[in-house]
């Protein structure tokens, strides 16, 4: 390719033109701490990216190059390259604002305390170890605002503290500790699932040693009677 | 020995997308009897002293052994006698300007892109010095190719996409430009364009330097000289050339 290149000027050329097809991948990863676990209301965020696929000879884009996209003669979505991979150019992840997801508590059924106990730093103390196992039910609730209907990939994700007993639909793929489900949702319209889960609630106290706490009580009583 | 002045066409032009390139130049050159010595023209001083090439391709294959390149002479300019030349053409570009509205209409454009031209002037615009010597056993000619890299972040390339989405949501057209962006006080005519993804080590500093001149022009040297002490591996791929 010839051309010129004038000093303190930018110039513009025509690279390729093609067709392509696009995919649009949306997901959403729903992860658990003990503490979150239990939250009345979380929202999460939906992540979308777009995929184009070139018809003809791949082309090496750099990560970071604005792309445009255009409906209907007018631009309406702003975004940049992640990467390129073969004919696949894979624009950056976007939080899809037009995608809610309102996850909130339906039932909490607390276990009994199991107490165990763990030598503290102070030989007099030690920690009290309360652990119980609580189940828990939400409901995650997803709203599509787009004039269109869309697929998207909900990842609820277990972790040490909680862990998946059952769901409402059941996941389309289970890779543990992945439960995936492809939820489709038309425009304007909400869909829900609802998990039950099992959190290992875990509280620990330092606390004096009874033997000490004794003999604590007795130097008091002594400091009293003077 | 004869000496003579040469501006080789820049023939070639490959352009880094993280800023800087590689600039090949070709010339045909008349050759003496004895030692030919060149300088050429046009050398911009943010070019890589080290990494500075010539090649010879001759034009019969016999003068491979009568046709000898003999050495090469680079060096840049001083920083400081540069930087007081660009400081003293910038004040003066100031009072020509402060004065610019008595001059006609015509007059006013021509003196406004002088000025302009020098209030962005970098030491990365001051000419370095490249020469060359040539040892030949007889008068001839050969083609004389000159490569070397330019260290300055103002010209490189990004592309940029452009996609219509059909009315089914599931087909588009793409369609890519290439944008190439020279700030530098060089321009290049009708030449051979290539576009690398490729970023010189440690540009960060540089970057951060681009608007002021402190030590860029050393710390793009030290870039170029890092090349080789880089532990991962940094890839130039060609997009076209």
């Amino acid at each position: 390719m010839k051309a010129d290149v004038p000093t303190r000027k930018k110039i513009k050329l025509n690279w390729f033109k093609s067709k392509c097809n696009l995919t649009i991948e949306r997901k959403v990863v729903i992860e658990y701490n003990e503490n979150s676990v239990t939250y009345n209301k979380i929202t999460w965020d939906v992540l979308v990216k777009y995929i184009l696929t070139k018809e003809e000879d791949p082309k090496e884009i750099p990560t970071g190059s604005p792309i445009t996209l255009y409906k209907g003669g007018l631009p309406f979505l702003f975004l940049s390259t992640s990467a390129s991979i073969g004919n696949k150019i894979i624009s950056e992840e976007l939080i899809d604002s037009d995608i809610t997801i309102d996850d909130d508590i339906v039932n909490v059924s607390e276990g009994e305390d199991k107490v165990t106990y763990e030598d503290a730093k102070n030989p007099k103390e030690h920690i009290e170890v309360r652990t119980r196992l609580d189940k828990i039910s939400r409901k995650i609730s997803l709203e599509n605002k787009l004039d269109n209907e869309i697929t998207l990939e909900l990842n609820f994700k277990q972790t040490k503290d909680v862990t998946f007993i059952k769901s409402q639909p059941e996941p389309s793929i289970v890779e543990e500790p992945n439960f995936k489900y492809t939820i489709k949702i038309p425009s304007e319209q909400k869909s829900s699932v609802i998990i039950d889960l099992q959190a290992k609630i875990v509280k620990r106290v330092t606390r004096i040693k009874p033997e000490y706490l004794k003999l604590e009580e007795n130097r008091l009583n002594q400091y009293k009677g003077q | 020995m004869i000496y003579m002045l040469i501006d080789p066409k820049v023939s070639k032009l490959i352009i880094f997308n993280g800023g800087g390139g590689i600039v090949e130049r070709k010339i045909k050159l008349s050759l003496n009897q004895g030692l030919n010595k060149f300088e050429i023209a046009n050398v911009p001083a943010s070019f890589d002293p080290n990494s500075a090439d010539i090649q010879l391709e001759f034009l019969d294959h016999a003068d491979k052994n009568s046709i000898k390149l003999q050495q090469t002479i680079v060096s840049l300019p001083d920083k400081n006698t540069s930087q007081q030349i660009i400081d003293r053409e910038k004040s003066a570009a100031t009072s020509i300007i402060s004065y610019a509205i008595d001059f006609t209409r015509e007059l006013r454009e021509q003196v406004s892109n002088i000025c302009e031209a020098s209030s962005y002037r970098t030491y990365a615009d001051m000419k370095g010095v490249f020469d060359f010597i040539i040892n030949s056993s007889k008068q001839g000619e050969v083609i004389v190719k000159v490569i070397y890299f330019i260290a300055d972040l103002r010209m490189k390339w990004q592309t940029t996409l452009q996609v219509d989405i059909s009315d089914d949501g599931n087909n588009a057209e793409i369609e890519g430009f290439l944008i190439v962006d020279n700030q530098t006080g060089f321009s290049y005519e009708n030449v051979e364009l290539g576009f690398a993804i490729f970023e010189l080590p440690s540009t960060e500093m540089e970057i951060q330097n681009y608007d002021g001149f402190d030590n860029q022009m050393e710390m793009a040297q030290e870039a170029i000289s890092g090349l080789n002490k880089q532990k991962k591996t940094q890839r130039m791929r060609n997009l076209m050339l």
